[in-house]
Order: C-alpha cells, then sequence, then structure tokens
C-alpha cells in the first residue's frame, strides 16, 4: 500500500467522519443498507469503498467516476446534506459536485472513460485494485440494457430475472410431462 | 487490532452479537474481498440446478410408478415396481452425493483462498447470525456442522450489485 495518503490530511477527514452516529438507531449504513437491499456488512464495506472514492474525487488530478454501490452510498451522503457540505466539502479545493449524466452516447462514453481511470487511479494510490465485488469491472457498470426503479417492497416482490424464467421452464416441463402422461395412459388403455 | 487475529479469535459479546457478527462479516470481506459474496453466489446457484433436477426426476419417476401401477393393474405390463422404486433410490443416492459434493467445493473455495479452520467456523457462526438461512445453512453443513447455527436474526437480504445510476462529477 502506498505510504502517502493515510497521512495526508483530506483523508484524515475523510475518513474521520461519522457515518453512524452511536445515539441513532437508524443509522447512515443500515439505511443504505436498507434501501438496497444489501446485508449490513456489506453497506459497512461499501462505505469503506466510499471513502476512497471521496479521496480519489480530491486527490486523482482528473474526473472520477464511483461504481453504482458507491454511488448508492453518494446519493445517500448528499440527502445527509450537513455532514457533506459542512463536513466534507470545506476539506477540499473545490466543491464536491455531484453531476448526473444528461444521456446520450457521447455521454456514455466520457463516463466509461472516467471510470477506467478511476479505477486505474485507485490502483496507484492505494497500492491494490478496487474490489470488483463493490467496484464491478467496466462492462458491467456499463451494461446498456440495465433499468433502475425505486420498490415499495411491503407491495411489491423483486424476483431476480433468472429465477423467474426458471420457474417459467419449470411449468412449461411439467406441462410437458403431465401431457406425456397422459398420452402414454391413453395409448395403455387402447392397446388393451 | 490485528485483524488476522480478530478473524480467527472472533467473540461475540453477549450485548450486541449481531452487531458484532456483522462487524466480523465486514472484516472477513476486507481480507478476503468478495470471497464471501461469490462463494455464496457460486452455491447458491448449484443449489438451485441442483433441486430443479431433483425435483423433476423425482415427478418424472413417481409418475412413472404411477402410470406402471396402473397398466400393470389393467394388465397391459407386467413389470415389477420395484425396478422403479429402486431407480428412485439411485436417484435419490445421486443427488445426495452431488449436494455433498458442492458442500465440499464451497468450503474448498474458502480453503484455497487461505482461509483457516477458525476463521471458517467463525464465518459460518457469523452468516447464521447476521440474518442468513435457508440456502446458506446448506452450504455451510458439511461434515455434520449444522448444529453450530443458531439462527437468524433478521437482518435483511442478501446483497444484489448491479450497474447503472448516474454518472460522475469533475474532479
Amino acid at each position: 500500500m502506498s505510504a502517502g495518503y493515510p497521512d495526508d490530511p483530506l483523508w484524515r477527514a475523510i475518513d474521520g467522519l461519522a457515518f453512524d452516529h452511536s445515539g441513532h438507531d437508524f443509522t447512515f449504513t443500515r439505511r443504505l443498507a436498507r434501501e438496497n437491499g444489501w446485508q449490513e456488512w456489506y453497506a459497512q464495506r461499501v462505505v469503506d469503498e466510499y471513502k476512497r472514492f471521496l479521496y480519489l474525487l480530491g486527490r486523482a488530478g482528473h474526473p472520477v467516476t464511483p461504481s453504482v454501490p458507491v454511488d448508492r452510498a453518494w446519493h445517500l451522503h448528499l440527502a445527509y446534506s450537513r455532514s457533506y457540505w459542512e463536513e466534507l466539502a470545506p476539506h477540499y479545493e473545490k466543491p464536491p459536485h455531484h453531476g448526473p449524466t444528461v444521456g446520450g452516447a457521447a455521454e456514455g462514453q466520457k463516463f466509461r472513460e472516467w471510470y477506467d481511470r478511476t479505477l486505474a487511479s485507485y490502483a496507484r494510490i492505494f497500492g491494490e485494485p478496487a474490489p470488483d465485488h463493490i467496484w464491478q469491472p467496466p462492462g458491467e457498470r456499463f451494461r446498456p440494457d440495465q433499468m433502475w426503479r425505486w420498490v415499495d417492497v411491503s407491495r411489491q416482490v423483486p424476483v431476480p430475472k433468472a429465477a423467474h424464467e426458471r420457474r417459467r421452464l419449470l411449468l412449461i416441463l411439467s406441462i410437458g410431462l403431465n401431457a406425456v402422461l397422459l398420452a402414454a395412459a391413453v395409448v395403455a388403455l387402447m392397446s388393451r | 487490532m490485528n485483524e488476522n487475529r480478530a478473524l480467527s479469535d472472533f467473540r461475540m459479546s453477549r450485548q450486541s452479537p449481531v452487531t458484532d457478527a456483522r462487524d466480523f462479516m465486514a472484516a472477513f470481506d476486507r481480507r478476503y474481498p468478495g470471497l464471501f459474496q461469490a462463494a455464496e453466489q457460486a452455491f447458491t446457484d448449484a443449489n438451485r440446478r441442483r433441486q430443479l433436477i431433483f425435483w423433476i426426476g423425482s415427478g418424472v419417476i413417481v409418475a412413472a410408478l404411477a402410470l406402471l401401477w396402473w397398466t400393470n393393474a389393467q394388465g397391459v405390463t407386467n413389470i415389477s415396481p420395484w425396478l422403479i422404486v429402486g431407480a428412485y433410490a439411485a436417484f435419490w443416492g445421486f443427488n445426495k452425493w452431488r449436494k455433498t459434493a458442492s458442500q465440499q467445493a464451497f468450503r474448498d473455495r474458502f480453503t484455497r483462498a487461505g482461509v483457516t479452520d477458525d476463521e471458517f467456523r467463525n464465518l459460518r457462526h457469523a452468516t447464521s447470525l447476521v440474518g442468513y438461512s435457508g440456502v446458506m445453512m446448506i452450504a455451510f453443513s458439511e461434515m455434520g456442522a449444522a448444529a453450530d447455527f443458531h439462527g437468524g436474526a433478521g437482518a435483511d437480504g442478501g446483497g444484489d450489485i448491479g450497474g447503472g445510476g448516474c454518472g460522475g462529477c469533475g474532479g
């Protein structure tokens, strides 16, 4: 691991941010886990990586793009506006704004390039590659057929598409099997 | 704190066992990034495939047994139903063997990554406390270890990551 960043005042400020106040029952990490359907341990790990992203934001020397889980943490942190703008932002030379894509192929290409550079800077600054269960490979990060929605799970049941397709296959197989058995029974009766 | 020691000597406090277990899981993931999640996904997929084949196969064999019984009763066939009962027993044994093999593959994945027996035992314990159950209980139950489970703690479901969202920002 590179020697520089742990002694950097920016890193110390980021690492010292209190995301989870001990007196709060519904903490930042717990909210992050709940809103995304994650285990809390995984949300903790995403917060670890979000801190590293915040450091890259100030020190990479180029525009940076987060992974999707890290972006979820970023969005949530922006909602904690006092923490973000009063406790974090003053440590940066420029305000750490968040810039959503405005759409279009050129924007997609731009963010893809930024993401590649972010991963490269991550490895250079932290001395290890970004863990790909939190920082997806670029092909997955920018998979074109993504469709995200915010879902109320008290009224909707999210089912993985693969599981849904397996159930459909099972139903078709069951119908086919019954048809074969019925045909066999008919043939057996007719051959008496 | 030495994280290696924390992983192998993990002890839960009586006051907040679930929090401790969650912290252990996060520490485990820091030391072995993505390992648990990848192993969980691989086992879950393999388990689903195995169960699908088992239930379809069982359905076919039971239906065939019923059909044979009926055609024998009608005098159309004269085949011993024990033939199909034997086939089902063999199929059941095959499924059991596949289940054991997938549990062993799950364990081997951790061994290859350098996870010690103590760390694995603690992971199994922590996993049960943070709310995993069902499939993960099957995964961890190799070598008769299922009795170590203490039941889930009602946490949220598994982590499902994806892409998308918005872009980035100027550095």
